[in-house]
């Protein structure tokens, strides 16, 4: 007998110790509160019959069938459950079986280790990578020392690569350290309460290396979240901007805004104003109505670049008379935007 | 004769069962197998694999365990495991 068989007898006999002492007692409660639903609808369903209420007796009937069939599911259930905790207590793992599972695992898995005084088995998966995208190992940990509700075992990156869409995530059927079961659920249980703890690690790890698209946390498809069209850099929607010119994402670094409106625009949306250079979006530019360059609000007159404006009043003295005008008495008009109508479009 | 056979898919199944003496473990897994393929599982035979030629011995304990197993998420897993299950819920594996 090697080390590692030696701990795995020494485990063997702690779990099927773990394994007799009887669960915490569960009360065995009853579906009361559809039971008593039920009661309540019949005294209602005399009473309309009582009064030839042919609407509501119908309206009664059909809850009637609802509560039942509610109730009777609930007390399979209950059934089941009942019979499944007292077949785990009549029948102990035998204590060969849960040590022949135990020493099979290093044939499973590449690392495998026992941890006696805390009561944790723990194996390492191999590499797992689901559509071409590379999750990692995990970490399986099953403590047979475990009470209460809730799984006996939980699961750990051991070389994260959470979704940029969402970090919180490092598989696409994992929470908190927990893994959905799915069509593992009862494969799960049932190896567990016999003891099968190889099938149990093998299950676990067969359900992590397969990807089901329906129900994943977050999709494989948005694992690496979305990429910035300009930069290429993969973000969660959170950081993420809608250029408001081409509806295209980029991120943040990526936008910058138009200091006239607020709104975000990509590097190829946003313009310059020609004179004084500040980003602008196309809306907020306006085109000079000599030159055709464009130019934000601040740096046009009457429709009119600095430039083109300077030149235009050396020839047309009534055009800087007309500018004075406007200064003297209506300083406020200068920094208002032209309106379209204003400007004329080349 | 006698092996214990282990279905680790969908509700799982483990018990005794009869077969006929030089039945090979691969025209095994197909009489068991009837709508899946045998690639998609993983085979062991006394917790080891073997070679598909191998004829199952009395007291053999063959178990087969799907490679992929879906996994769900939150409430949506309770309402899974639509793959056919083989039998009894929880039958003893020992005895
Ligand atoms: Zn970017
Ligand atoms: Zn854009
Ligand atoms: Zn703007
Ligand atoms: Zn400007
Ligand atoms: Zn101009």
């Amino acid at each position: 007998m090697n080390d590692f068989e030696r701990l795995a007898l020494r485990a063997a006999i702690s779990i099927r110790e773990a394994m007799l002492v009887d669960p915490p007692n569960q009360e065995l409660d009853l579906p009361q509160t559809d039971w008593n639903r039920l009661q309540r609808l019949l005294r209602q369903k005399q009473l309309a019959q009582d009064h030839e209420w042919r609407m509501a007796e119908r309206i009664i009937n059909t809850r009637l069938i609802f509560t039942m069939e509610r109730l009777a599911t609930d007390l399979r259930q209950r059934t089941r459950d009942l019979e499944q905790s007292i077949k785990s207590r009549s029948t102990p793992a035998d204590l060969r079986l849960l040590y022949e599972e135990l020493i099979a695992l290093p044939n499973e898995f590449s690392e495998v280790s026992i941890d006696l005084r805390h009561g944790i088995l723990r194996v390492v998966t191999e590499e797992i990578t689901l559509e071409d995208i590379t999750l990692g190992r995990f970490d399986i940990v099953y403590n047979w020392t475990s009470e209460g509700p809730g799984p006996s075992y939980d699961i750990h990156a051991l070389d994260p690569a959470p979704s940029n869409a969402n970090s919180d995530f490092v598989h696409p059927h994992i929470s908190d350290g927990i893994l959905c079961e799915g069509e593992a659920k009862s494969g799960i249980e049932a190896a567990l309460a016999q003891g099968r703890f190889c099938d149990f690690f093998l299950i676990v790890a067969n359900t992590l290396n397969t990807y089901n698209d329906d129900s994943a946390y977050v999709t494989l498809k948005e694992w690496y979240g979305t990429p910035c069209l300009d930069c290429g850099t993969s973000c969660s929607d959170d950081d993420l901007t809608l250029c408001s010119g081409c509806e295209d994402p980029y991120c943040h670094q990526c936008c910058d805004c138009c200091r006239n409106c607020h709104d975000s625009l990509c590097g190829s949306c946003l313009q310059s104003c020609e004179e004084c250079s500040t980003p602008h979006c196309r809306d907020c530019l306006n085109t000079c109505n000599e030159c055709n360059h464009d130019f934000c609000s601040h740096c046009l007159t009457d429709g009119y670049c600095e430039a083109c404006y300077e030149t235009l009043s050396e020839t047309d003295p009534e055009l800087e008379e007309e500018d004075n005008h406007y200064e003297t008495t209506n300083p406020q008009q200068i920094s208002t935007p032209p309106t379209p109508a204003e400007t004329a479009s080349p | 004769m006698k092996i214990l056979y282990i279905n680790n898919d969908g509700g799982g199944f483990a018990d005794y069962i009869s077969i006929e003496p030089e039945t090979t473990i691969s025209h095994f897994v197909d009489q068991r197998l009837k709508h899946g393929l045998a690639t998609d599982y993983l085979i062991r035979v006394n917790r080891q694999p073997v070679s598909s030629d191998y004829t199952l011995q009395e007291g053999d304990r063959v178990s087969l365990t799907p490679t992929k197993i879906e996994g769900a998420r939150g409430a949506l897993g309770q309402s899974h495991g639509c793959r056919e299950t083989e039998g009894d819920l929880l039958a003893p594996a020992g005895r």
